[in-house]
């Protein structure tokens, strides 16, 4: 029996007292907690160095919606945000706990998926954290855990480890380290060096261990700048106070944007060096791609003298990257100039973007929408991600949706 | 469409170099003060008071950076006035560029550079007396060839007041048929401020389309240090939102923005996606639009036109924008111009477009916006607004 779905992109939130119980004891009162906010009674990450706690929120919660854009589910909560905040016992058990997962992915006809951690959160604390030593060993503790939620069921479950940005050396030996815990891919939130804005050639011993191990390398949306301070509010002329502060502190924000990345990494021939590196840009979408490698392809054209790599743009991209979308009907008609093969589904489960549980009718509905063959649908609902994760494509009865439920 | 059209292909975005004797023209109290072409590092530049000095484009020599590949950038050096094409700020000689390249009108553009600076002064009479010359030229220019150069006013954004009154100058006694705005031009930070609804509300009176050109802004435009990646949605195109959001198209419905050197393909995924938010967060404050029952993209569909040049992914997906709303630009003479190759490449990038479509990119829509002769009647109202829409609510 075959897989129906294959979601490339699915999110835990980390369990409250997974740092308070498992870093090392000397470190245990400095590492992110969860505290109650003054106002909203609502639960916020806090962490030693951090200044504004991370609530949790749009990344955080989740509603059942009817259809998508449902009305009066979003109404619902996003006034929960608002009013009451999002404490932990309101979110989907399956945020953390793999047994009740499974039954999540099964009600939205999704036989696996491929998960990463909650984003911002309580990650914004670990990323600012000015101690390396405590900010590492946060992420290995989290690493434990998303290889133990994977190991409950292996056949449904591919999960990033998540990678340090204290450094080169720790970036490379948590790679193993994941690679050892039985994961099979991993998150980077920075360039390996630990640069969040600029990629630099030591970074290629990370690529090369990347081949070495068959891991391939996902970049969720962008490198969350250790964000934790910047707020994200937006004023009444439509400015984010986020881009106002990250201006003041000197923050290049776009610098971690993933067409910058990539326009970066193919430019400095990461890819002409690692032609076997596979890079995954997740929650990026897919309708800006087209335009995208037009421009790129015919800037490098025009002043070829100054491209001296051997392939154009366009050809590093479709020969190593893939893209993940949630919902996207201007890439799904451009299927073709961006490559049918380099385009994965992922409804980025549980966060407020999703549309559990008809995550799998919408993505059926856009494809068909978009005129997509069945064969298609199979290679971006499902197939591009087993190929890409090395899944078999017939899988055990046991794992098919009809059969568990 | 007329039958008698002399037109095939229409720049709807090319530029002049403006030539030092235009600033010749102020009052004798502010000649001083003008921008004055000097000689610096051995080539041309424009020295505005306070400002870095403003050298000539490279491909102000050739018309496109297409041609000089072959030498590498290395070999740029500095270009002396006397290297510049005269095509670039003679009227003659500019027909004959033209039929060169196989192109037979051209929306004209000033100099984004020299511009950006003038617009940073803080001298008020010196600033309003730039762009009346300017406008005064480039308003003659277009006379020696009526059917051909079409300039585009410069406004002043000193105060609304002065915006209205450039304006209705431009477009009455001097006869221009578009404007360019670089600023809001009651000061304000962002669009859609209520300080800024007279100077729209003469637009709409007036009937011109405005163009908003890369380096849009109160401030001088400013790249990320990290660069601009390839394929990514011009910084102009960011002043449309809070316009939308605060009602400025509802209040004057017959609003046309044209957004000039910017492309159109990265246009139809912003506008999926800003709908997409709009659909889910429309119950927040800050996402709150005058009109409630519509998407922010059926006004930008609307209100707005696109240059593009080489891009193909706009013009297979016009459907989705609005195929009135697209309109080919040569660029000249800039980096991506392809002069005197022009006519090769617009064929070249609606090659897959059926003929009546193909002619709406090349000319027609541009012809009708600007209601060029032979195309008076400009558009109805229901082709400006049909489009196919992304997101399906």
């Amino acid at each position: 029996m075959q897989y129906k779905a294959i979601s490339a992109d699915g999110h835990v939130n980390e369990p409250p007292n997974l740092w308070v119980e498992n870093l090392p004891e000397k470190m245990r009162d400095r590492g992110p907690r969860i505290i109650e906010t003054p106002k909203t009674k609502g639960h916020a990450w806090i962490m030693e160095g951090q200044q504004r706690p991370s609530v949790m929120g749009f990344s955080s919660m989740y509603f059942r919606s009817s259809k998508r854009f449902d009305r009066a589910s979003l109404v619902e909560g996003f006034k929960q945000i608002k009013d009451r905040g999002v404490r932990y016992e309101d979110l989907f058990p399956g945020s953390y706990d793999p047994k009740a997962r499974v039954e999540e992915i099964i009600e939205d006809q999704t036989d696996a998926e491929v998960i990463f951690n909650g984003v911002g959160t309580v990650w914004n604390g670990i990323k600012l954290c000015p101690d390396k030593e405590l900010s590492l060993a946060c992420f290995k503790v989290y690493n434990d855990w998303i290889a133990s939620f994977q190991a409950y069921a292996p056949e449904r479950f591919i999960c990033n480890g998540t990678l340090p940005t204290t450094g080169l050396t720790d970036a490379i030996d948590e790679l193993r380290r994941c690679k050892a815990l039985g994961l099979k891919t991993a998150q980077l939130e920075s360039y390996p060096s630990g640069n969040f804005t600029d990629p630099t050639p030591e970074d290629d011993r990370f690529w090369a261990e990347a081949i070495e191990l068959g891991m391939p390398i996902n970049i969720h949306t962008q490198f969350f700048f250790p964000a934790g301070d910047l707020g994200s509010k937006v004023d009444a002329e439509g400015v984010s106070d986020k881009a106002i502060r990250a201006k003041k502190l000197g923050i290049d924000v776009q610098a971690g944007s993933f067409p910058v990345i990539l326009w970066r990494m193919i430019q400095s021939g990461v890819f002409e060096r690692f032609p076997d590196l596979a890079l995954v840009g997740t929650e990026v979408q897919t309708g800006w791609i087209p335009y995208y490698l037009e421009r790129f392809d015919d800037s490098v054209l025009r002043n070829r003298l100054e491209w001296q790599l051997p392939l154009l743009p366009s050809e590093y991209f479709r020969r190593n990257v893939s893209v993940v979308y949630i919902v996207d009907e201007m890439g799904a008609a451009n299927r073709y100039d961006i490559g049918v093969a380099n385009i994965m589904w992922g409804p980025d489960f549980p966060h407020s973007s999703s549309a559990w549980p008809v995550d799998y009718e919408l993505g059926r509905e856009v494809l068909e929408r978009a005129g997509c063959s069945e064969s298609e649908m199979e290679r971006i609902m499902w197939k591009n991600c087993a190929d890409l994760y090395k899944l078999p494509y017939d899988v055990p009865a046991t794992t098919a949706v009809g059969a568990a439920a | 469409m007329s039958d008698s059209t002399p037109y095939n292909l229409i720049s709807s975005e090319a530029h002049v170099i403006e030539p030092p004797r235009v600033f010749a023209e102020l009052p004798a109290s502010l000649r001083e003060r003008a921008p004055k072409l000097e000689s610096v590092d051995g080539g041309s530049a424009w020295v505005v008071e306070g400002f870095e000095p403003i050298p000539l484009a490279a491909s102000t020599t050739t018309g496109s950076g297409w041609h000089r590949a072959a030498d590498g950038f290395a070999s740029d050096g500095c270009i002396s006035w006397d290297q510049v094409l005269p095509a670039l700020y003679d009227a003659s000689e500019r027909q004959r560029a033209l039929w060169t390249d196989s192109v037979d009108a051209e929306i004209l553009y000033p100099t984004p550079e020299l511009w950006d600076a003038i617009r940073m002064l803080e001298d008020v009479d010196l600033k309003l007396g730039l762009i009346r010359t300017y406008n005064d030229w480039i308003s003659d220019f277009s006379r020696q060839a009526p059917e051909r150069f079409f300039g585009l006013a410069k406004l002043p954004t000193t105060s609304v007041a002065d915006a209205q009154a450039e304006l209705e100058r431009c477009v009455g006694d001097l006869g221009l048929r578009g404007a360019i705005l670089d600023a809001w031009p009651s000061g304000a930070p962002a669009g859609g401020n209520e300080a800024d609804d007279p100077f729209w509300g003469t637009v709409n009176e007036v009937q011109v389309p405005i163009s908003f050109h890369f380096g849009f802004g109160p401030k001088a435009s400013t790249a990320p240090p990290s660069g601009i990646a390839p394929g990514m949605k011009p910084p102009m195109a960011d002043t449309l939102l809070p316009m939308v959001a605060a009602g400025v198209f509802d209040r004057y419905p017959d609003l046309k923005i044209v957004l000039a050197h910017g492309d159109a393909g990265w246009a139809m995924h912003w506008m999926e996606f800003f709908d997409i938010n709009y659909a889910r967060m429309k119950h927040l404050p800050e996402f709150a639009m005058a009109n409630p029952d519509t998407v922010p993209s059926e006004y930008l569909r609307k209100h707005t036109w696109f240059t593009f040049h080489q891009d193909r992914p706009a013009v297979k997906n016009r459907h989705r924008l609005g195929g009135v709303h697209l309109m080919w630009a040569s660029h000249f003479p800039y980096e991506d111009s392809n002069y005197p190759d022009s006519r090769q490449q617009a064929m070249r990038v609606t090659d897959e477009t059926p003929t009546d479509e193909r002619f709406a990119l090349l000319a027609g829509n541009v012809a009708r916006l600007y209601r060029l002769p032979g195309f008076e009647k400009g558009f109805a109202e229901d082709e400006i607004t049909a489009f196919d829409q992304l997101v399906h609510l």
